[in-house]
Order: structure tokens, then sequence, then C-alpha cells
């Protein structure tokens, strides 16, 4: 497969992603309340995966200098990360207030998307183990039927 | 106060170290990998038990919802890890016999997973908490069931694409995927033992926020640390502007692949 095709069939692939949460947000969520609460809902979540994927990566980036001997590499990739999580938080309380759902506090808010993400990050988790499962199901039973 | 200092003790510190049980299995020393297994398994453990050891907690519900959908999940995976190693792999594990067994299973746990949402009985591990539905299932399902209907569907046309000959595998996923998305619109349309229509309708709009905020949140952190690694790859000589490498380094890239392969080291 040349290289046009194969990005054609990634950018595809992307959109068939959310295809399904689009179309079953439009479905269901339709009052003024729902959007609000949906805002904050995909504020808190990206603020939280954000952090989240960036500690990990900030890790990584410490075996990355070791490796390539760039020593600077961490703590660049760190103030990058911070600038722009400090940019995405403002502008996403900017928006819609302190993010803070049925919490009373900011404290409470933290800890409770951090089990949140506990929750919806195992069904993800699951998903992508059960997808992987079925295809190489599927691909053992394809070599053993030709036997 | 009091309150607080034991789900810190029992619920949030235990996490914290499961967490950093799963961040030692990527350090290559296999003492500090046993040591990591270890503490995911005491951290785990503790997590799971605080639904009954600090039920005071709001976020220990997270638990006993883990706790309940449980078997459910075992099943799942356990039958499609038989069905995986019982077909024609180099590391087949189990007869050929037991492929089908391990598809039972399969559909056995998806088919108990949904059952618990659509009725309540004394034999199925409760959804509740406190007396009513288990927020986190609330949370749980409709992301499960979104995520796989997404997942899958983004699974089935790269199979069909880029996989090669295997229409069969692409085919199945779609079916699960089609499956997934007509449990989620009965949901919107019937009420079952947990949720009612409206309390549904709500859950799937935040659980699309959520997806999409994860999505989103991931996106932009692999963005801001791929331009990191491209600012400093960029300024390294390509591979043919290289010069030779030296006696030092020869003897060097010698050590790790003797290191890494064995055998004896020859004159």
């Amino acid at each position: 497969m040349n290289e046009t095709p194969k990005q054609r069939v990634l950018v595809i692939a992307g959109f068939l992603l959310v295809l399904p949460s689009l179309v079953l947000g439009i479905v269901s969520g339709s009052s003024d309340a729902d959007a609000s609460r949906g805002f904050a809902r995909f504020a808190n979540a990206f603020l939280t995966t954000y952090t989240l994927a960036s500690m990990f990566f900030i890790i990584n980036m410490f075996r990355y200098s070791k490796s390539r001997r760039e020593p600077n590499a961490p703590w660049i990739s760190m103030t990058y990360a911070a600038a722009l999580g400090i940019l995405a938080s403002v502008l996403l309380t900017s928006q819609g207030g302190l993010l803070l759902e049925d919490n009373s506090g900011s404290r409470a808010q933290i800890l409770t998307n951090v089990v949140h993400f506990l929750v919806t990050g195992s069904a993800a988790i699951v998903s992508v183990a059960i997808m992987i499962f079925i295809v190489f199901v599927n691909i053992t039973s394809r070599k053993q039927s030709k036997d | 106060m009091q309150d607080e200092i034991k789900a810190a003790l029992l619920l949030w510190i235990p996490l914290a170290i499961a967490s950093l049980g799963i961040a030692m299995q990527f350090r290559r020393q296999h003492g500090l990998q046993n040591l990591g297994k270890g503490f995911l398994i005491i951290g785990l453990g503790f997590y799971l038990a605080s639904f009954l050891t600090v039920p005071e907690s709001p976020s220990s519900a997270s638990s006993a919802l883990f706790v309940a959908i449980l078997p459910a999940l075992l099943l799942i995976f356990i039958g499609l890890f038989i069905a995986t190693f019982s077909g024609e792999t180099p590391v087949r594990r189990f007869n050929p016999k037991f492929r089908s067994l391990g598809l039972l299973m399969f559909i056995c746990g998806f088919a108990l997973l949904e059952w618990m949402n659509w009725h309540e009985s004394n034999w199925l591990p409760s959804l509740l908490w406190k007396g009513e539905t288990n927020k986190y299932w609330l949370i749980f399902r409709p992301t499960f069931l979104l995520s796989m209907c997404s997942i899958l569907l983004f699974g089935s046309y790269v199979v069909k694409n880029m996989g090669g000959n295997k229409n069969d595998a692409s085919r199945n996923l779609f079916i699960v995927s089609v499956f997934s998305f007509a449990l989620l619109l009965l949901g919107l349309y019937s009420d079952n033992a947990y949720t009612t229509t409206s309390q549904f309708s709500t859950s799937l709009w935040l659980a699309t926020s959520d997806l999409l905020g994860i999505l989103a949140g991931l996106g932009l952190s692999v963005t801001v640390f791929t331009l990191a690694i491209w600012y400093y790859e960029r300024k390294r000589p390509g591979i043919d502007d290289l010069p030779p490498p030296s006696d030092k380094q020869l003897n060097f890239a010698a050590k790790v692949i003797r290191k890494n392969l064995g055998g004896e080291e020859s004159e």
C-alpha cells in the first residue's frame, strides 16, 4: 500500500473512531443544562488525561535524554507541556467557570476526576483488549481451518 | 477529618502504590519489577476492599463496581484467551477442542454484564451502592459500550484496509461494534433495572464528552512530546553523514550484543 491511501485510511479510521460518539452525542444531549454539564465533563476529562499522559511522557523523556545524551530534553519538554497545560486550563475555565461539577471544592473535584478517569480508562482499555483478542481469535481460526 | 485520613490510608495511598507498581514494570531490573508486582497486588487489593473498609468515602463506590463486574470481565478475558491460544499459533497452550468453550465463555461474560444491568436478582452481583444505583455504573456502562462501538468500528476499518486478507476479523469486529451500538440505542428507548431512559441519555451524553475529552487530552499530550522529540532529532546528523564507528564504540556494541544473546566469546 503506498503512502497516500494509507494516510486516507488513517484519516477515515480517525473519523470512524469519533463518529458513534458524535451521533449519540447529538441524539442524547439536548438541553442547555446537559450542554453545560457535558462541557464541564469534557474539560475535566481533557485536563486529567493531559496531566496524567504528560507525567508519563516526562518520565520517559528522562530515559530519552540519557540514551540520546540530551540532558535538557526532559526540562524543555516539561516546560512546553506545562505552558500548554496552563494555557488550556485558562481557556477552559474562562469558558465554563471552575469546572466543579457536583463538588464543593477544587480538591474534591481533582480526586473525583482521578476516580472518574480510572473508571472510564478501564472501560476504554477493556474495549481495546477485546478488539485485539477478537482480531487474534480470527487470525488463529483462519489458519486452523486451512488444515 | 478522621474519615479523610482513613480514606487516604485505605483508598488513595493504595491506589498510588498500585500506580507505582505499574510504573516499576517499565524498569529493566527484575528485582524492581518483582517489587512492583508486589506493590500492584497489595495496592489493588486494598483499593478493591475499600468499599468495605471506607464505605463513607464516595470514591469507594468505584471499588464496589469493579468487584461487581469482576466475574463478567474474568469470563470475557479468560474466554478470549482460551479461544486465541487454542488456535493455530506457535505458542498453542490449549487443545483446539477448547476453542468453542472459550468463545462461549466470552459470550457468557458479555451476557452477564448486560444481564446485571437489565435484571436485578439476588444471585447476580449488585450494582446498588447505599440503596441507589452505583453512580460509577452510570459512568462505566455507557463509556464501555460507546468505546466498544467506536474502537471496534475503527479496528474493523483498519483491519480491512491495512491488515491484508483478514476479512473475517474485520466483519466480526463490525458485528460486535453494531451490537454495542444497538445496546446503546436500546438503553435510550427502554428503562432497565437500574436506569431510566432519561438517566441513561444524560449518562451517554456525559460519556461522549468524557471520551472526546480523553482523546483530545491524549492527542495534545502526544503532539507536545512528539514536537519536543522532533526538535532534538532534527538536529542529529543523518545516518549517511555519520563517521564510521570507533573501536571503543564497536567494543561497546559487542558487549551489549553478548549481554543480550549470551554464548561463548570467540578469540
